[in-house]
């Protein structure tokens, strides 16, 4: 028995290292990207809203404008042969008519040329579409100064609260279609946007970066089965659920490479090169995104070679940096904050997990605890930005000085800002309430979504410097899964969260609105109490600074909407992250851009071995 | 009897005194790794020692070194000696429990009323566990409390179906037959007569169970389910290293730390419960006499 | 016999409707806009989306028992749904996933079944003495560590260290050729269609993505078998007929091999179905620690986004398969063991 196995295992072995011989080669024209949990929702253009798709919309589309070299105040034509200013004379005065004038001789992958139809019917297709959680309120704010297509239907006189589309009257579907196809209009080889009110960042918003604006082929689309621009037939292709859009799992663009497959049970995407691309062939001939989620098979697949670049969290940095011929490119700017929220108005019941008693009575918090600015203050004095900054982000990023990041214009710099404060924060918890509270302590819990210890960490630190303040202060940090956090939100339930904004398009109009506008994405979870002061505070700032084209008048408004901010402590900004990209260091010509979602463009990169 | 048995049994030795080691680990942990102040109200909180993620080797300070998360391994192990116990002692107890009173008034009142538990029980393990496991906590939040429902829920049908068979063996022999001739009752019959003979083999499987929830917890904890971070667990304790195992690439032992402690004491909890439930069966079984 | 079979199997869909039934009743306790996760998966994905929208679209406002009688309707025309964490039909991704699952587990199977027999063996031989100590010791070892430390362990050395068998299914240009040249997918097993479709060189490859996973499942069952084979072993030893073979002189391995272990092999004939049941639903982690795309893995990530369509199918799926497998056994067991009756 024993003389068997012990054969059988020689076999094995044997056999193994014959095996062995199959191992690939290195391949200059392949280029293997491993990311981590989670691949794309979609890649339709007009749904897409999550970094993972954004990455093979990237690859296969292309844009009007681009940044050139990846910075964000340098904007350059791509599909268009022009960035329109008021000095070329492309855009109006006024700054609402801007006139695009579309390249000539650009082939689709599937062969067709692009005209300035594609480009047009590109935009209603999305606007018509307007799927549920999709980003197309970019277009719709800008050219109809409302938010989705429902809202389109009342300005055309129906109900926007309906149950599905073919309850409302055609001749107002109609009436609808008219109002969105107005806004975008065809003249020979250009085509004109007529915006209701100036938006200095429409350009923005139609730049490589932004997955939304990404341009398709109509006469495909319609030959796929999709919408063929016929007015009165759009609403069979309004808000379907993401897998019976047409462009779900597949693609015609006009960008450097073909979608050959999304393989969802292998949860990879395949390309290859599309070697008419009208800037030139790429010089990868394939490229394979694939999602691994057990960071520590992704490394060794980095480390034998089989990867070329792979998905490494900021925490997990330190553990690559190491590894021999292998590039950790870091400090990359971005465009983001992240933001510890307050919530006003908490309801305390069936929410006594995180308000205790509901009660200023030292086991529990009342629901307006941090409706009290000094509370606000004293927590914003608690928490320990260097500590985080050093020890937590490993240096990777600067503490903020408000809502908006300093990567973007109109920021002042100069902004007196929170730091860690245990005197002030004291002084403050001691004016909260009158007093009372520093007499009777409080009791409350503070929660972040499980599995991201950043954030976890971030609240610990929070936790320790409030506690060591007073030992009738207590902080509970409190792990939810992601699917109760949201629940939580959508009824304003956290007293205390924390959440990130990455941005859409680089302009300080995408942090006001979110951060600081009662309509805004954060005012809603942070209870009534937020939404009335803003409404009072900011809104009017903020919409005001949106319509201002002239860039000192921004800039007072702006700077305005910050020192309110923090004067307000309305939230606790307490990171702004820089990114990093981990790759062997064979691969050569790595472009970045903060308005990038993708985590590389292949078009630039090369392999070369050393 | 059984007990000199143990005891002249050098592996069962073994077993017992790791167990009792345990024991008297879970008992002292207040004095083996003392509380710091500030945790004061919540002792099963792991203390850390700084908030970066690097674990760092054992030093003078921390004798076992800090895992991912500065977390202090020494008192995770210590602290983590009782959550063993509670979970293994609540888990095996409860579902053991609703186990045999199912299984075994299942198989003796028999027919269509048993088959109907069958039935029961079979929709029960159609769950594969760990889907189920998830699928609870995201109803009931995380936890180890969730995780002990989970656990219970899913493990009493084991110990039923174990029981019914032994039962049907024990319900037609001649001393029930007696026993119901002479009038007694049913419940006592149950208790008295048919129980203490068929209970041994749930009881051997169930010591066998206690170490093995040890380890079905660090499963939970890996998949980002089972005890909130920071609590002490083994499971969670061994799931801290799934991305240090490889070490770095010039040292593939530099975070040995991380692994070995916390697998250390799942690996001897495990092998005591173990070693005592073969022990137990050995003796149990009259007709090996090794 | 066969009406036993038949009842059996007539009690297939009632069971089935139960753990439909009970997962309806833990998804009851969700609220919509906790469902809502399955659309925005994390707090990265919240922008600017309305969340009362989104819930309004999938339906995930209605009542419990809608959506289960049109769950319900849906099924028995043959539709499962569709999967928005597998970003397929339910049913393609159980029928795409599960050969890689099932291909793995009976793979393990051999390894398992074999190794923890002779382990079992070797114990029982030296009852009490230090083989068997040794042996028991080695195989608890492997049950009590969890199978991710020791997956990575062996990914490390297997894959990072000597390069022979990396994660995964299939090589890159294994790969390649499955999805887009010509080849057929007759069974989803990777070993299984590489030779009838020919291809030699992708069996191989398969077969080598195929070995760490196994290695690791086996260490993990060794203990349990072996367990059931020592105790059956030792029972059997002590009956009259091996004393007989003992006495009339025959060699200590002569009685084992012919003997003893064949009567006693009728348990573990018997838990090797629960055995392969514990091996398709206990391999999430193995699937995970090595990339390997079955079941097991989809499930759970799709459990944790609370991809209801997904959890119920899949769990209808593994109940029908219990239920079978479960019948196979006992029908197996009347056939080897003729005291068994099955009534």
């Amino acid at each position: 028995m024993r003389t068997k196995s012990l054969s059988l295992l020689v076999v094995l072995l044997v056999l193994s290292l014959s095996v062995s011989v199959f191992a690939a080669p290195f391949d200059a024209e392949t280029f293997v990207y491993v990311g981590g949990a989670g691949g794309p929702q979609t890649l339709d253009p007009a749904a897409a809203y999550d970094t993972a798709s954004g990455e093979v919309i990237h690859q296969v589309y292309d844009n009007l404008f681009e940044y050139v070299d990846g910075e964000l105040d340098n904007m350059g034509p791509m599909l268009a042969t022009e960035v329109p200013t008021v000095a070329n004379g492309l855009m109006s005065e006024d700054g609402r008519t801007i006139r695009v004038p579309i390249r000539q001789g650009v082939k689709f992958h599937s062969g067709h040329t692009l005209t300035a139809e594609d480009v047009r019917y590109s935009f209603l297709r999305g606007m018509l579409a307007d799927p549920a959680g999709g980003p197309i309120w970019m277009f719709f704010e800008p050219l109809l100064g409302v938010q989705t297509m429902r809202n389109v239907i009342e300005m055309a006189g129906g109900s926007g609260d309906f149950a599905a589309i073919d309850e409302v009257d055609p001749a107002i579907l109609r009436k609808a279609y008219d109002l969105v196809a107005a806004s975008i209009e065809v003249d020979g080889n250009d085509i004109v946007f007529h915006l209701v009110e100036p938006y200095p960042p429409f350009i923005n918003i139609l730049a490589k970066g932004g997955s939304w604006s990404a341009i398709v082929c109509k006469d495909w689309m319609a030959a796929n089965g999709d919408w063929d621009g016929n007015p009165d037939t759009w609403a069979k292709w309004y808000d379907l659920a993401l897998e019976d859009m047409t462009l779900y799992d597949q693609a015609n663009g006009t960008g450097p490479f073909k979608l050959d497959t999304w393989d969802k049970s292998g949860a990879q995407v395949l390309f290859s090169r599309f070697d008419e691309y009208w800037q030139g062939p790429a010089s990868l001939k394939s490229v394979v995104i694939k999602n691994i989620p057990e960071l520590a098979t992704r490394q060794l697949m980095l480390r034998v070679g089989d990867a070329d670049a792979i998905y490494v969290g900021q925490e997990d940095l330190p553990q690559v940096r190491t590894m021999p011929d292998v590039t950790v490119i870091d400090g990359l700017p971005q465009v983001t904050n992240t933001v510890l929220f307050y919530s006003f108005t908490i309801p305390v019941e069936g929410n006594e997990d995180l308000v205790g008693s509901g009660k200023l009575d030292g086991k529990g918090i009342p629901s307006d605890f941090f409706a009290d600015v000094n509370v606000r203050k004293a927590f914003n004095y608690s928490f320990d930005y260097e500590a985080f900054l050093t020890e937590v982000a490993l240096g990777a990023g600067v503490t903020p000085v408000g809502p908006i990041p300093q990567s973007l214009p109109y920021v002042n710099t100069e902004q007196e800002y929170f730091k860690h404060d245990p005197a002030r924060a004291t002084e403050y918890f001691k004016k909260a309430f009158d007093g009372e509270l520093w007499e009777k302590g409080f009791e409350v819990g503070i929660v972040y979504n499980t599995g991201n210890n950043t954030r976890k960490t971030a609240l610990e630190i929070l936790e320790y410097n409030v506690e060591s303040i007073n030992p009738k202060f207590k902080v509970n940090v409190i792990g939810l899964e992601w699917a109760t956090v949201l629940d939580k939100l959508r009824s304003a339930s956290l007293p205390v969260f924390v959440m990130g904004w990455l941005m859409d398009f680089p302009d300080t109009h995408n942090f006001a609105v979110p951060f600081m506008h009662s309509t805004g994405t954060f005012a809603g979870y942070c209870g009534q109490g937020l939404i009335d002061l803003a409404k009072v505070e900011f809104d009017a700032l903020v919409e005001a600074g949106i319509k201002a084209t002239d860039p000192a008048e921004r800039e007072k408004i702006y700077f305005e909407l910050q020192k309110r901010y923090v004067d307000l402590a309305v939230g606790m900004p307490f990171m702004e992250a820089t990114t990093h990209r981990v790759m062997r260091d064979w691969v050569k010509g790595f472009t970045y851009s903060p308005a990038y979602s993708a985590q590389y463009d292949y078009y630039t990169i090369s392999k070369e071995e050393k | 009897m059984v007990m000199k048995k143990l005891l002249r049994n050098p592996l069962s030795m073994v077993g017992l005194l790791l167990l009792l080691g345990f024991i008297l680990v879970a008992i002292f942990a207040p004095w083996i790794a003392p509380t710091q102040e500030i945790y004061a109200n919540d002792p099963y909180r792991v203390p850390r020692f700084g908030w970066g993620t690097t674990p760092e080797p054992p030093s003078p300070q921390h004798p076992m070194g800090l895992t991912q998360g500065k977390y202090d391994i020494f008192y995770g192990i210590v602290w983590g000696t009782r959550t063993a116990f509670q979970v293994g002692l609540i888990v095996t107890g409860l579902s053991c429990f609703i186990g045999v009173v199912i299984g075994s008034t299942s198989a003796y009142v028999g027919g269509k009323f048993d088959e109907v538990i069958m039935r029961f029980v079979d929709v029960f393990m159609s769950f594969p566990f760990l889907i189920a496991a998830i699928v609870i906590t995201a109803i009931l939040g995380r936890g180890l409390d969730k995780v002990i429902i989970a656990l219970v829920i899913f493990r009493w049908t084991g110990y039923a179906r174990l029981i019914r068979g032994n039962v049907l063996q024990v319900k037609q022999d001649e001393y029930v037959m007696a026993a119901r001739a002479g009038g007694v009752s049913h419940p006592k019959i149950l208790l008295r007569h048919i129980l203490p003979n068929t209970i041994f083999p749930v009881l051997i499987q169930a010591s066998m169970n206690m170490g093995s929830i040890v380890v079905t917890a660090s499963t939970l904890s890996f998949l980002g389910l089972g005890a909130p971070e920071g609590h002490a667990d083994w499971g969670q304790m061994i799931s801290f290293a799934r991305n240090w195992v490889l070490g770095t690439p010039d040292n593939s032992l530099a975070y040995w730390y991380t692994v070995v402690w916390p697998g250390l004491a799942i690996v001897l909890f495990v092998l005591s419960w173990n070693l005592i439930g073969d022990a137990f069966r050995d003796i149990m079984d009259p007709r090996i006499q090794g | 016999m066969i009406t036993y079979i038949a009842r059996r199997l007539l009690f297939l869909p009632i069971v089935l409707i139960g753990v439909t039934l009970l997962v309806f009743v833990a998804m009851s306790f969700l609220s919509p806009y906790q469902l809502v996760s399955a659309y925005i998966k994390s707090p990265e994905e919240l922008k600017n989306q309305s969340l009362d929208d989104l819930v309004r679209k999938y339906g995930l406002d209605q009542p419990i028992h809608v959506r289960y009688v049109s769950w319900m309707k849906n099924l028995l025309k043959g539709d499962l749904g569709y999967s928005v964490s597998a970003n397929m039909p339910v049913a393609e991704a159980v029928t795409k996933r599960f050969p890689a699952t099932i291909e793995l587990a009976l793979f393990a199977s051999v390894p398992v079944v074999l190794g923890g027999i002779w382990l079992g063996t070797i114990s029982a031989k030296h009852y009490n003495r230090p083989l068997d100590h040794v042996t028991r010791t080695f195989a608890i070892i492997g049950w009590s560590l969890p199978d991710f430390v020791f997956g990575l362990i062996l990914l490390m050395i297997f894959y990072g260290v000597l390069g022979w068998f990396p994660p995964g299914r299939l090589s890159m240009w294994a790969d390649t050729v499955v999805l887009t040249g010509n080849f057929t997918r007759y069974t989803g097993l990777n070993t299984v269609d590489s030779l009838l479709n020919g291809r030699p060189d992708i069996f191989w490859d398969s077969v080598r993505h195929l070995i760490a996973p196994v290695i690791t499942l086996s260490y993990l069952w060794w203990a349990y078998l072996l367990r059931i084979t020592r105790s059956s072993m030792l029972e059997v030893m002590n009956k009259d007929y091996v004393r007989t073979a003992r006495a009339k002189g025959l060699t200590e391995k002569v009685v084992v091999n012919r003997h003893v272990r064949r009567n006693a092999m009728i348990p573990v004939a018997t838990v090797s179905g629960s055995m392969i049941l514990g091996l398709l639903g206990g391999v999430v982690i193995v699937e995970t620690v090595f990339d390997y795309k079955g079941l097991g893995l989809l499930t759970a990530t799709g459990a944790q986004q609370l991809d209801y369509t997904l959890i119920l199918g899949t769990t209808l799926f593994y109940g029908m398969l219990l239920v079978l497998i479960n019948l196979v056994v006992d029908v197996l067991y009347a056939v080897i063991d003729p005291r068994v009756r099955l009534e």
